[in-house]
């Protein structure tokens, strides 16, 4: 009756008000000790020691940037063609890989014998993984600075990914440093959107990896990455923990500490480890399952000898520290390969390569053999967007 | 937020962290003795003994001149302000005898809390007018660490935004200030037991204080490696009707920590709060067992949990010096050992066993 339902309305009013009032006092359970459980398996399991991540999330826009050069047209059958000689790449990757990370595509797409990627990745014990950001866009009234979307019906998206096989996912966010960014806008709103697609992502038995990458472009030196990296790291904790987020649930995917492109100053492995080591030291709490670095555009050989310099850094790390390469895992077997089927088991074999070296950089134990070859050539693109 | 202006030299930073790791060695925690004339007198009634300044004197004066050993269990000791300028019978400065044990000298440098208006009785602290100044002058008088404490409590509307977030924002301010003038400031933002909530509430709470002190001390450019925090254990209130086991409380307070606190701290000195002796010692011993990795130090900041058996086997008398001098250095070589996670007391399990009351009834 109309008397009730005012009365019920009124009481709605009353707790939603008091409900606002004790924001910050009560938990209201965002998981259960079961989900917990859950998830931080998951995270686990991909950052086992000796292993790390294989981005192969490239966008159907990003893949021609890497099929282009090697004169290969971007169409579906190719991109196909190209991560089905990853992804059948034989036992010694089981080692050193324990996620791969899918784009949308790729996730429908299967081997020639008609095998599921999906399928075939877990059947292997690697954890499958899947992007579910829909790329950067504008911050009106800031520098060219962005924010990343893909928010709206995530949940859903998430739910059906899980049903697909995926039990992690990724999300990019950008910053980059001048004399005027980053503001205090794009750490925040970046900080914020992160905690945001983190949180639905757990609900969904996914586990989150958190991106938030400062570009390496500019001038800057390595002192400066560090205080950016700090200052960005700082905001995302602080918005991980007001969004309710299950740190063990969770994984860092962020920039080694290293300094801007056009720097004059040249930084060696021992430096770049010592900054990002320390950086992350005063930024991502203990509970935080693993780190695993983006390599930006760094040659595949740097990638590695940084890695591994930043496991041997003499300063106590409570995280994995590892690996999660795009270009800097494929880049010598883009080039092996070409487009021609006679290739591809060579150019498999240059992906083994790099995953090994880079299982070794995650345990401290990688020797450089030199920078000779595609490994070394800088993978700097200026201004990277996938 | 875009470039730095470094507020510490090297310099300054590797005297601060040198001096916090010093305070946090191995097996070595601090001694609050920085109980405020108002504090004393509550601890000096209840033995009967008359709150002047010269029973004050001769308390600390008992407790600063035990043999030299106790620098084995105390890295620091926090003073009063009237106790910084009082001195042993020996005639020497207390500052001094404390320095020459090898003891580093702290200072207590807030004023007490202050209301919050349009809150349910939460507070502030103050104590910043003037800080700075204050710290260059105890700097030159002994000190190489300061103490300020902040205050939150649990129930239904507190700790509320406000609170969180203006107790961080000073506790940041007060952090700065010290390390600008070489002092390491002890961060302290205690969540009061009292109560009837439960562990996990304290839990949460605990989890959300810290990571906004966090934030506030990164948007403050404090130097965190030449920092200590002195939080509370995580507990269920006083008034609780369910009782948790040390392991429980080990394993709720560290889960707590290693979501907020990061490796950079060198140090965690609990406070005692209402705590018995042989409580606190018991808990930080299993908080040091906690099966979990845990990359700062974990030791005690005692109070009443270091000096209570000294207080009650003092008396007031001079007779009973010896004794009560026993009874301080007993708490601080157990808490010592606690601190490493290596306290036996007789009668109790050992490690091993004590692993198995890890088994959560709920998954922190």
């Amino acid at each position: 009756c109309a008397l009730c339902q005012d009365f019920h309305l009124k009481m709605n009013l009353i707790r939603l008000f008091l409900a606002k009032s004790a924001n910050m006092t009560h938990q209201y359970p965002a998981l259960t000790p079961e989900q917990k459980k859950e998830l931080q398996d998951i995270a686990e399991r991909i950052v086992a020691p000796g292993k790390g991540i294989l981005a192969a999330d490239e966008s159907t826009g990003s893949m021609a940037k890497r099929l282009n050069p090697i004169g290969v047209e971007n169409t579906e059958e190719n991109r196909r063609r190209y991560r089905q000689l990853l992804f059948t790449a034989d036992e010694r990757i089981n080692s050193c890989i324990g996620g791969v990370i899918f784009f949308h595509e790729t996730l429908y797409q299967s081997t020639d014998d008609g095998v599921n990627f999906s399928k075939l990745i877990k059947d292997r014990g690697i954890v499958v993984g899947i992007k579910v950001d829909k790329g950067v866009v504008p911050l009106a009234g800031t520098n060219g600075e962005t924010t990343t979307q893909g928010l709206d019906g995530l949940s859903e998206r998430c739910a059906q990914y899980k049903k697909d096989g995926a039990d992690f996912a990724k999300w990019r966010c950008v910053l980059k440093i001048s004399d005027t960014t980053p503001s205090e806008l794009a750490i925040f709103e970046n900080a914020n959107v992160l905690a945001r697609y983190a949180s639905i992502c757990q609900q969904n038995g996914i586990v989150p990896i958190v991106e938030p990458e400062i570009l390496p472009d500019g001038d800057h030196d390595l002192k400066r990455c560090q205080y950016v990296s700090e200052k960005v790291l700082a905001a995302v904790y602080k918005a991980l923990s007001d969004h309710h987020v299950y740190l063990e649930g969770t994984l860092l995917k962020p920039n080694m500490v290293t300094a801007g492109h056009s720097c004059p100053n040249k930084y060696s492995a021992e430096e770049i480890a010592m900054a990002t080591v320390t950086a992350l030291r005063r930024t991502v709490p203990p509970a935080v399952t693993g780190v695993t670095f983006l390599s930006g555009g760094q040659s595949e050989e740097e990638a590695s000898v940084n890695l591994n310099a930043i496991n041997n850094c003499p300063l106590a790390k409570p995280w994995a520290l590892t690996f999660s390469y795009g270009r800097a895992l494929q880049a010598s077997a883009l080039n092996a390969w070409k487009g021609e089927l006679n290739n591809e088991k060579a150019a498999t074999e240059e992906f083994i390569k790099r995953a090994e070296a880079n299982g070794l950089a995650a345990q401290g134990k990688y020797e450089s053999s030199g920078t000779a070859g595609a490994a070394g050539q800088s993978l700097y693109v200026a201004n990277h967007a996938y | 937020m875009t470039h730095q202006f470094p507020s510490l030299s090297p310099e300054q930073k590797k005297e601060l962290s040198e001096i916090a790791q010093k305070i946090v060695a191995p097996g070595k925690g601090i001694l609050a003795a920085d109980e405020s004339t108002g504090t004393m007198g509550k601890r000096l009634q209840k033995i009967n003994v008359e709150n002047n300044e010269e029973n004050r004197r001769c308390f600390r004066d008992l407790l600063f001149s035990v043999d030299p050993s106790i620098a084995n269990s105390i890295g620091g000791v926090i003073f009063f302000h009237e106790t910084l300028y009082q001195k042993a019978n020996s005639g020497k400065l207390f500052p001094q005898v404390i320095k020459e044990k090898g003891i580093v000298v702290g200072i207590k440098v807030d004023k007490g809390t202050a209301g919050l208006n349009g809150t349910d009785g939460e507070t502030t602290t103050q104590g910043l007018d003037g800080l700075s100044e204050r710290c260059a002058q105890y700097k030159k008088d002994g000190c190489d660490f300061a103490k300020w404490r902040c205050v939150l409590k649990i129930s239904d509307g507190c700790p509320s935004a406000l609170a969180i977030a203006e107790n961080a924002n000073v506790l940041a301010r007060y952090a700065s200030i010290c390390q600008q003038n070489g002092l390491v400031p002890i961060v302290e933002p205690e969540i009061l037991p009292d109560g009837d909530h439960d562990l996990q509430r304290c839990q949460y709470v605990t989890e959300k204080v810290l990571a906004a002190v966090y934030k506030a001390l990164s948007d403050h450019h404090v130097y965190l490696e030449g920092t200590l925090l002195k939080p509370n254990m995580v507990t269920a209130g006083h008034s609780c009707p369910k009782k948790f086991t040390p392991a429980e409380v080990a394993m709720a307070t560290v889960t707590a920590l290693r979501r907020t606190v990061p490796a950079s701290v060198p140090g965690i000195c609990f406070l005692s709060g209402g705590q018995s002796e042989e409580e606190a010692s018991l808990n930080l011993n299993a908080i040091n067992q906690v099966p979990l990795l845990r990359p700062w130090k974990l030791t005690f900041s005692y109070g009443r949990a270091l000096q209570a058996s000294a207080l009650a086997a003092w008396q007031g008398k001079a007779a009973n010096m010896k004794a009560a001098q026993e009874a301080f250095s007993t708490r601080a070589k157990i808490n010592g050992q606690a601190s490493k996670g290596e306290y036996k007391p007789s009668g109790t399990a050992d490690t091993a066993s004590m692993k198995s009351l890890y088994t959560a009834s709920y998954v922190y």
